[in-house]
């Protein structure tokens, strides 16, 4: 009987060490969640019904609820369903590279000097050149320098190359963040490992493949999901090559059948079925990563 | 009775002072538009001040989106949030919701539209389901530009049939001069190359209701014999690629153009004021692209510049106003955006070339797009100009795909749009 009183006292004095810790934290959290749900929860839930009717233009009056007749419809069509295909070349494409271009110039610039932190500044700086900008001086770059240099068209005007072409103005402007990131996690290694491994007579290949990688991966993890999220969600830079069927992207379908097309019920669908898509991938994608991490 | 007259009359001052003040109450009328060419923007702003002279109360807002990717949406979202704007872009044909939600005022009955006397075609294209709903200004073509310079230089003459034009593009290839330069970024591109064929046949055959039947279902691409022409047209032009030809955008296009980087270009009568402001020295001719060796050919038409009145918008009535004095008193527009009116009226300060399209559309024979009974919907248009623009990389790039090929992927396209629509 004392037993479970001092079992139920422990439990209620963790209960109130729990609460008090998470409160603090969900208060913290609070106007972060606020804004978030009035911007996208918020609307993202309105939205669902209209995803079940066959509403027209987004400021029409009237509709007909239509069950799940946009979903079938959605996923027999070919051009819906190329749209997907285009989105996952594109994202694959962007995630390896950025995170390759990343790695490797946390790899080369992440130790303090004043050279490194200038490099860091400048390789940094196209992240902040807005998707627009970004894309319009690419296709000049394309066109006015690329071509003439090697004879070839620009990437922007071939269906087989449209993707890479784009995933590659993606890369430059994001590998700048993979490298802040993936500078950070090699600058948190401790340096005994190495000192360590010297001892034990391991070249660099093995202290990356052993040392670095394995306690990079919180890193790795971050930028991956980061990437695949940002990847899915493609708009911007599918939107400058329009006319390309190859380019075409799922935010560019769900775009043009909401308000382009004036079918904001099948391109509410559209976009339902690409968050669903986004969330599964993405969670799964950064659990397997997770259970690669190395705790330090 | 002093008394009375005196109390009459400062009531009568007192009344019509108020009237004053309510007729010069300041009103602000917005214009959403998609007028990209910045002539065109000047023309719109001369418009407005010349409306303003009259009216000092009345100011404009002018909102400019893109067609191509935001100007719908932008729009839609405007109107959704209650924001509106007095007056509207577009075609009511391209934009069936604003008419249907009540967002575009009736005009099928307005006294200055019926006093224009304006050709059916012209009417058909600022109507749907039989009722005007917009004021048709100007008018647009399309064809083929020239370098007169190039011309001269190389002893070419003008083209008149489909075996002249692929003569002179020869010609231009073996003297190492590229025969066209093309901006295959932007999707118009590939439409207005096949327009004359399939517009031309298809009125001459009439089918004026060829694409009301391809966006239902019930007729196919093959079963219009115009478009596999259309095609073969185009693909006898489509020689001669450049490496910019698909990602040149227009304005990358007309830079190069107008640079002499080419002898020709396919392009809208919309850009003259942009060529010209890029080298106001450039010696440009224009001709009708030839669609086969008997001289069928007809000047395409189309109105350009279509402006809808909101009915729902604050001061409405001053709106419908001031797009009734643009329809009539619409000079200063044509003189500074190089446009030609519906009107008919020819100002002395237009391009020569101008005023020959002003002359040709007088004729009465031309192809009108406002006599089909419907134009094809935004969907359906992005699904036709996208296949055309993988013909033309195809073509240009020699991918190889055929005419019968291209049909093909145009039927499955619309089949896709039907399904979802």
């Amino acid at each position: 009987m004392k037993m479970i009183s001092t079992r139920t006292a422990r439990k209620r004095k963790l209960t109130t060490y729990a609460v008090r810790e998470h409160g603090a934290n969900l208060l913290f959290m609070l106007p972060a969640f606020l804004l978030f749900a009035f911007v996208v929860l918020v609307p993202f839930f309105q939205s669902v019904p209209i995803s079940f009717t066959d509403k027209k233009a987004i400021f029409a009056k009237s509709w007909n609820y239509v069950g799940i007749d946009n979903y079938i419809k959605l996923l027999k069509n070919r051009a819906f369903l190329d749209t997907f295909l285009n989105t996952a070349h594109f994202t694959l494409v962007y995630i390896v590279g950025a995170n390759l271009l990343g790695l490797v110039l946390a790899l080369m610039i992440w130790r303090s000097s004043r050279f490194n932190n200038v490099a860091r500044t400048l390789l940094f700086m196209p992240f902040t050149v807005s998707l627009v900008a970004s894309t319009k001086v690419w296709s000049y770059v394309y066109t006015d320098i690329v071509s003439p240099l090697f004879g070839i068209p620009s990437p922007l005007g071939v269906s087989s190359q449209v993707i890479f072409g784009l995933a590659v103005i993606a890369m430059w402007r994001d590998m700048g963040y993979c490298m802040l990131i993936y500078i950070a996690g090699l600058q948190s290694i401790p340096g005994e490992y190495y000192e360590a491994a010297c001892v034990e007579g391991a070249n660099s290949w093995h202290e990356f493949r052993y040392i670095t990688l394995p306690m990079l991966m919180p890193a790795i993890t971050a930028n991956v999901t980061l990437l695949l999220s940002w990847g899915l969600r493609c708009f911007d830079y599918s939107q400058m090559v329009l006319n390309m069927k190859a380019a075409k992207t799922t935010a560019v379908f769900v775009y043009e059948w909401i308000f382009g097309n004036s079918r904001a019920g099948v391109g509410q669908a559209s976009a339902i079925i690409l968050t669903l898509v986004l969330v599964v991938l993405t969670n799964l994608v950064n659990s397997i990563l997770r259970r690669r991490e190395v705790e330090l | 009775m002093k008394k009375f007259l005196a109390i009459v009359l400062i009531a009568a001052m007192m009344f019509s002072f108020a009237s004053f003040a309510v007729a010069e109450e300041p009103v602000k009328i917005t214009v959403f538009h998609y007028m990209a060419q910045a002539v065109k923007q000047a023309g719109l702003d001369a418009i407005e001040a010349a409306y303003t002279e009259l009216h000092p109360n009345v100011t404009f807002t002018n909102i400019y989106y893109n067609q191509g990717t935001d100007y719908f949406p932008q729009l839609s979202t405007a109107l959704s949030s209650g924001d509106q704007p007095n007056i509207i872009m577009g075609n009511p044909g391209l934009y069936p919701d604003l008419v249907s939600e009540g967002f575009v005022m009736d005009l099928t009955d307005n006294e200055t539209i019926k006093a224009m006397n304006l050709p059916s075609g012209d009417l058909g294209d600022v109507s749907a389901d039989g009722k005007i709903y917009g004021f048709p200004i100007d008018f647009k073509s399309w064809g083929i530009f020239y370098n007169k310079t190039i011309f001269e230089e190389q002893g070419l003459e003008v083209p008149t049939t489909l075996t002249e034009l692929n003569a002179l593009q020869d010609k231009l290839i073996a003297a190492g001069i590229d025969p066209y330069v093309r901006s295959h970024n932007d999707a118009v591109y590939g439409d207005i190359e096949c327009r004359n064929t399939v517009w031309t046949r298809a009125l001459a055959a009439g089918d004026i209701d060829v694409f009301e039947n391809l966006m239902n279902g019930t007729k196919k691409f093959k079963d219009y014999p115009y478009f596999a022409e259309a095609l073969e047209n185009w693909k006898m032009r489509l020689v001669g690629a450049r490496a910019d030809d698909m990602s040149n955008t227009q304005d990358m296009g007309l830079e190069v153009f107008a640079a002499g980087g080419a002898a020709m270009r396919y392009d809208g009568t919309w850009a003259i004021g942009d060529m010209l402001s890029k080298k106001p020295e450039f010696e440009i001719g224009f001709f009708i692209a030839p669609i086969d060796d008997e001289g069928s050919a007809k000047l395409n038409v189309q109105v350009d510049q279509s402006f809808m009145v909101n009915p729902q918008a604050k001061n409405a009535d001053v709106a419908l106003d001031f797009m009734e004095y643009w329809l009539t008193q619409g000079v200063v527009w044509s003189e500074m955006s190089q446009m030609p009116l519906n009107t008919g009226v020819v100002s002395d300060n237009l391009m020569p070339m101008v005023k020959t399209l002003a002359e040709m559309k007088g004729t009465g024979d031309i192809a009108h797009y406002g006599d089909f009974t419907m134009p094809l919907s935004s969907a359906f248009t992005t699904a036709w100009r996208t296949e055309l623009t993988t013909f033309a990389e195809s073509t240009l790039t020699g991918g190889g795909m055929t005419v019968e090929q291209c049909l093909d992927n145009l039927q499955k396209a619309f089949d896709e749009v039907i399904a979802l629509n």
